[in-house]
């Protein structure tokens, strides 16, 4: 559940995002508005002609005139229903397009770390379906609300020179209209909410059962659980039924204010005819096409106000939506520096007293003094959990220290422009990503302008040459969704393929062979051998094979380094 | 449209529920027709009436005005009814929905469900699902109502001037068929876009998202952002086509309800001319249809829409028709009497390889033997333990336990004499407990925490303030990689079946960690089949045999 200062600040951001497209909200409340006066004239048109037949007993050629210009509203109302629904569509297409623009470049301002708090499922489902779920409330929402107070005054305004009794009993509703907002308000509301959050919650219950069923299955336990679907679903129904009864309420009354005043009118407006009710007139007593005019005008003024309760569910959607997104932009992004690293080959990088904890937990990294001069090769082990790949994160500038710093030569690295420092580092991970592409632009995205020699050279290099020719179409095979196709092995090479080609002066490895078999494991480490040679290197992995190219190996134990072995050949851990 | 066909007999169950929603809804639109019918007609004869006294003393205005109260009245409660019944019918639609699809799903895990096993796929059966909502409160209902009320209407026409009730049923027939037909066809095309794009936006997306340490250490961002931008403007425009396609078919029924009452007027003066026809039933018919296309407006979106809704319905019964790989017996035809594990010529390769991963594979594997499959990945340790398990049959040979080939075992026999540690473990979102019980159905308390105690999990466990009924949380979330790794092994120790598989028992923990759970495991294991499947020869001293594979 959102909380109320959550649902306020949700909102505040979207009216924020409205001041952009406020031209196009316009245009929709200008289309509806013309719509809204045409019809009153076409109610105007429709009275006086049913009052001249029948009444004054003209014939169908005496109200030619009105009955053809009646046909023209018709047409040109018919005409502003289509263009509102064009104009809306523009209120929300630019702002949703920006939206996620930006939110996917807050993503890459995020940097791996920080967005790896966010689930995949999360981002997916923000990027698409929470920036869609905007549209309603620019598109139909926001202008409905100005509609909701703009359409039934100007009907008041027409009907009180014609009659003020039927003009007074409209307008004992008006007042009553702030009312009807503040019940749409607390009813749909809570209908919408209710009704989705039962969606939801049956959703995630049934979306754990299915990717948690060959577990089930495995333990004989799968066939129950088809009873316990329909036994949490009715739990779940009765229990929003139960708030639904009484937030239906809300609409029920809605119904009851424009049935009651359509009523009333109808009965009053009679009785005035009759002569029964001898008020509500100006000097002359009251026509038929006086009292059908304001009868064929009493739905049209409640209209506005149950098309508000319609778009309300946009609005909550839109709120619920806009609360997801912000929870995403507001994730703290490092400032942009401007320092250029001076140096690129003869650089010392040290780790100055650095402290590092993930937001409210201990300190993973404490005081920690490390050294690495260009082109050594070192390494790091210690069991999993104890902050290797921090640390490898801290140097990559993906996280900040939080005291202490890391110095390459006498710089600073808080003080470096990161997109400059990046361009020395390469990055080798235990399952590598590819995208949704062929191979050869997998390879290139390392460095799009190369050559298809270069290509060629990083591919033979990396072994991935090797399994390309065995495919049909080679380097211009696509990989499907989360490397389909490929086995693990294959994805390592494609990534070593890619440091290859990118050539940069720092490797940061990361168990890069946990996830091959010994045959690959010992492919890629060949490679990554040759690779090395001039480079800086530093090396996670629990593998002996995989630290024996490191010179230097530590031992990553509460948060601080202990050298183990210093020999070129390394040292087994244990 | 017959994709919808199986989702519309799922109705069935809620039949008086969906038919008593129906009949309010129905009796809602035909009190608000006839409140404004009877208020046209009171008005229009009241002032004709009020022509002369004598006439105006005679006319009765009590009948009519008893009669609006009455619609009035009527339409208030109905619409209340209406609302309350239709909802919790979809509601128990909707679960009802969720039991079969599951009941269809049950027999293809897992081999069908590994194609399907990304959870974007997962997720978009969930919302395939409550895309079916549609079908029933937005298309079935009112467009029976619409069309109900339409003849209702037309038919009262009928007995006042034959040419008005002809011209405003083809006009509303028209309005009810032709118009949502129209909008459903043009919108289909750009709905499949729609589809197509949005998925591509999504995959560029969550690239984007998975590779941004490459993106931005290769300089690569700014070029993945321009990508998501392109595939995004790209929706935009067939978007637009769509929200084009909504006014053009807003824009007709506007037109075509004017068209009605015009129509209406321009046969109705004549004979009101020639008094053929009351001035007052005129006034009631002009009303009536205005009231009666309120019915009629929400169609054509409902329509334009169902393109979607039909294509769930097609991904959902696309995934019902799919036939299981593995059929089980309903009985064993035997008991199982001994617990040997024999492969005999097996050949085997799954559906998208074209060279077999097992080739006349033998192996015998005695009852208590402790055996280590050893070998790269993609050898075929995996689907070993597939086969055993039924995940899949062999194409041809058979595996027997004992002297009995598994294909004549029922599925509850196999399952309990198997317990598996799989390589990817799923956690409920569920308490400790639920999740342990899965492996025992009535394991009490102190089992439990005799297995967590063995290892090592038991002092986490107490920590928390909940114990064994804390909540997982989503995938497990709440507990490490490897703290998961253990609560399947402790889920698969309750299970307490004769022969036990451990898949890459332990990637994911530290050294010291999975030596004392080996410690542990060992006196637990004395006594059954235990077979291991690694790419890391460890432990060695535990085995009885080493298969290299």
């Amino acid at each position: 559940m959102i909380s109320k200062t959550e649902k306020k600040s949700a909102y505040r951001w979207l009216m924020q995002q409205s001041r952009s497209t406020q031209t196009w909200i316009s245009l929709t409340i200008g289309c509806s508005f013309a719509s809204g006066l045409l019809f009153i004239l076409q109610a105007s048109l429709l009275a006086k002609i049913i009052d001249k037949a029948y009444i004054h007993h003209f014939s169908l050629h005496n109200v030619f005139i009105p009955l053809f210009i009646l046909l023209g509203v018709i047409i040109i109302r018919a005409g502003f229903s289509w263009l509102r629904e064009i104009v809306s569509f523009q209120a929300s297409a630019r702002i949703r397009q920006t939206v996620r623009d930006e939110l996917v470049a807050h993503l890459t301002r995020l940097g791996p770390v920080n967005a790896a708090t966010l689930a995949t499922g999360a981002i997916s489902s923000s990027a698409i379906e929470h920036v869609e779920a905007l549209h309603g409330f620019f598109a139909d929402y926001l202008p409905q609300m100005a509609l909701a107070i703009m359409i039934p005054l100007a009907i008041l305004a027409f009907v009180f020179p014609v009659n003020w009794l039927g003009g007074l009993i409209l307008l004992f509703t008006a007042p009553l209209i702030p009312l009807f907002m503040a019940l749409i308000g607390m009813g749909v509301e809570s209908i919408n909410q209710q009704h989705l959050q039962t969606l939801s919650r049956l959703g995630a219950h049934f979306l754990d059962l299915l990717q948690g069923l060959t577990t089930l299955k495995l333990f004989g336990r799968s066939k129950e659980q088809r009873n316990i679907i329909s036994d949490v679903a009715n739990e779940y129904c009765n229990k929003t039924m139960s708030v639904l009864r009484i937030a239906f309420i809300s609409s029920a009354v809605l119904e009851l204010f424009s049935s009651v005043a359509i009523a009333i009118l109808a009965v009053i407006l009679g009785l005035s005819l009759l002569g029964k009710v001898d008020i509500g007139y100006y000097g002359q007593h009251i026509t038929l096409y006086q009292a059908l005019f304001i009868l064929l005008l009493a739905p049209e003024f409640f209209l506005p106000l149950r098309q508000l309760s319609v778009h309300y569910h946009a609005r909550a959607e839109a709120i619920a939506a806009a609360h997801e997104l912000q929870t995403i932009f507001n994730l703290p992004v490092a400032e942009i520096q401007s320092g250029l690293l001076k140096t690129t080959d003869d650089y010392v990088i040290s780790f100055n007293e650095v402290c590092f904890a993930y937001s409210k937990q201990e300190n993973l990294l404490n005081n920690l003094n490390l050294e690495i001069k260009a082109g050594e090769h070192i390494a790091i082990v210690g069991p999993s959990g104890i902050g290797k790949t921090t640390l490898l994160n801290l140097l990559a500038g993906f996280i900040q220290p939080s005291s202490g710093c890391i110095i390459i030569k006498d710089q600073d690295l808080a003080t470096l422009n990161l997109t400059n420092w990046w361009q020395h580092i390469a990055w080798l991970g235990q399952n590598p990503r590819l995208i949704h592409g062929t191979l050869r632009e997998n390879i290139l995205l390392a460095k799009p302008g190369a050559s298809n020699e270069e290509i060629m050279h990083a591919a033979d290099k990396a072994h991935v040459s090797e399994f390309a020719k065995q495919l049909p179409q080679g380097l211009d095979t696509l990989i499907g969704e989360q490397n389909m196709g490929l086995s693990g092995g294959q994805a390592q090479r494609v990534a070593l393929a890619r440091i290859y080609l990118a050539n940069k002066t720092i490797l940061l490895l990361d168990e890069p062979t946990a996830s091959l078999d010994t045959v690959t494991e010992k492919f890629v480490l060949q490679a990554l051998r040759e690779l090395a040679q001039n480079k800086t290197v530093i090396t996670i992995s629990h593998r002996a094979d995989t630290i024996a190219i490191a010179s230097k190996v530590y031992r990553l134990e509460d948060g601080k380094l202990d050298l183990m072995s210093n020999a070129v050949n390394g040292g087994k851990h244990d | 449209m017959t994709e919808l066909w199986p989702f519309i007999k799922l109705m069935r169950s809620q039949s008086k529920m969906l038919i008593l929603g129906f009949l309010l809804g129905l009796i809602t639109l035909l009190a608000g027709t006839s409140l404004l019918a009877t208020s046209g007609y009171l008005i229009c004869g009241a002032a004709f009436a009020g022509l002369t006294s004598s006439s105006a003393m005679a006319f009765n205005y009590f009948t009519p005005a008893a009669c609006i109260r009455f619609f009035a009245m009527v339409r208030i409660a109905g619409r209340y009814g209406e609302r309350v019944t239709t909802h919790s019918a979809t509601f128990r639609i909707l679960a009802d929905l969720r039991s079969w699809l599951y009941s269809k799903i049950e027999p293809l895990a897992p081999a069908h469900l590994l194609k399907h096993n990304s959870g974007d796929l997962l997720n978009r059966i969930i919302s395939d699902i409550d895309a079916l909502d549609n079908l029933y409160i937005r298309v079935l209902l009112p467009f029976a109502a619409a069309l109900l009320l339409t003849l209702a209407v037309c038919t009262l026409f009928y007995f006042f001037n034959i040419a008005i009730a002809i011209s405003t049923l083809c006009i509303m027939l028209f309005a009810i068929f032709i118009v949502p037909l129209i909008a459903l066809l043009l919108g289909r095309q750009a709905g499949h876009r729609i589809i197509q794009t949005t998925s591509a936006l999504r995959t560029d997306i969550i690239d984007t998202y998975h590779n941004l340490t490459d993106l931005l250490l290769f300089s690569a961002a700014d070029k993945q952002l321009k990508k998501v931008h392109k595939t995004q403007t790209a929706l935009i425009q067939q978007q637009k086509k769509m929200s084009n396609i909504k006014g053009f078919s807003i824009a007709l029924i506007t037109l075509l309800s004017g068209f009605a009452i015009w129509l209406a007027l321009y046969l109705g003066i004549p004979f009101v001319y020639h008094n053929k026809l009351n001035g007052a039933v005129l006034g009631m018919i002009i009303l009536t249809i205005m009231a009666a296309f309120e019915a009629i407006n929400p169609l054509p979106i409902a329509f334009q829409y169902l393109g979607k809704t039909a294509a769930a319905a097609k991904r959902l019964n696309a995934i019902a028709a799919t036939k299981p790989t593995v059929t089980f017996v309903a009985e064993s035809s035997e008991t199982i009497k001994n617990v040997d594990i024999t492969f005999r010529n097996v050949n085997f390769h799954y559906p998208q390889q074209a060279f077999n991963v097992l080739e006349n594979f033998n192996l015998h594997i005695a009852a208590k033997e402790k055996v280590m499959l050893l070998g790269p990945t993609g050898a075929g340790k995996t689907t070993l333990m597939q086969l055993l398990t039924r995940c899949w049959d062999p194409l041809s040979g058979e595996t027997l336990l004992g002297d009995i080939p598994i294909k004549n075992l029922a599925e509850s026999d196999l399952r309990k004499t198997i317990s598996i540690v799989p390589q990817q473990i799923h956690m409920f979102n569920a308490s400790v407990r639920d999740n342990l019980c899965i492996g025992k159905q009535d394991a009490d308390d102190s089992e439990l925490w005799n297995v967590l105690q063995l290892l090592d999990l038991d002092n986490t466990i107490r920590a928390l303030p909940k114990q064994l009924d804390t909540t997982m949380g989503e995938f497990g979330m709440c507990f490490s990689g490897g703290q998961i790794k253990r609560f399947a092994i402790a889920r698969a120790l309750l299970h307490n079946a004769p022969i036990m598989i451990f898949d890459e028992p332990t990637e994911g923990l530290d050294d010291t960690t999975s030596q004392q759970i080996w410690q542990a495991l060992q006196t637990i294991l004395e006594n059954k089949t235990v077979i291991v499947i690694t790419h890391q020869p460890e432990h060695i001293g535990f085995f009885d045999r080493v298969i290299q594979l």
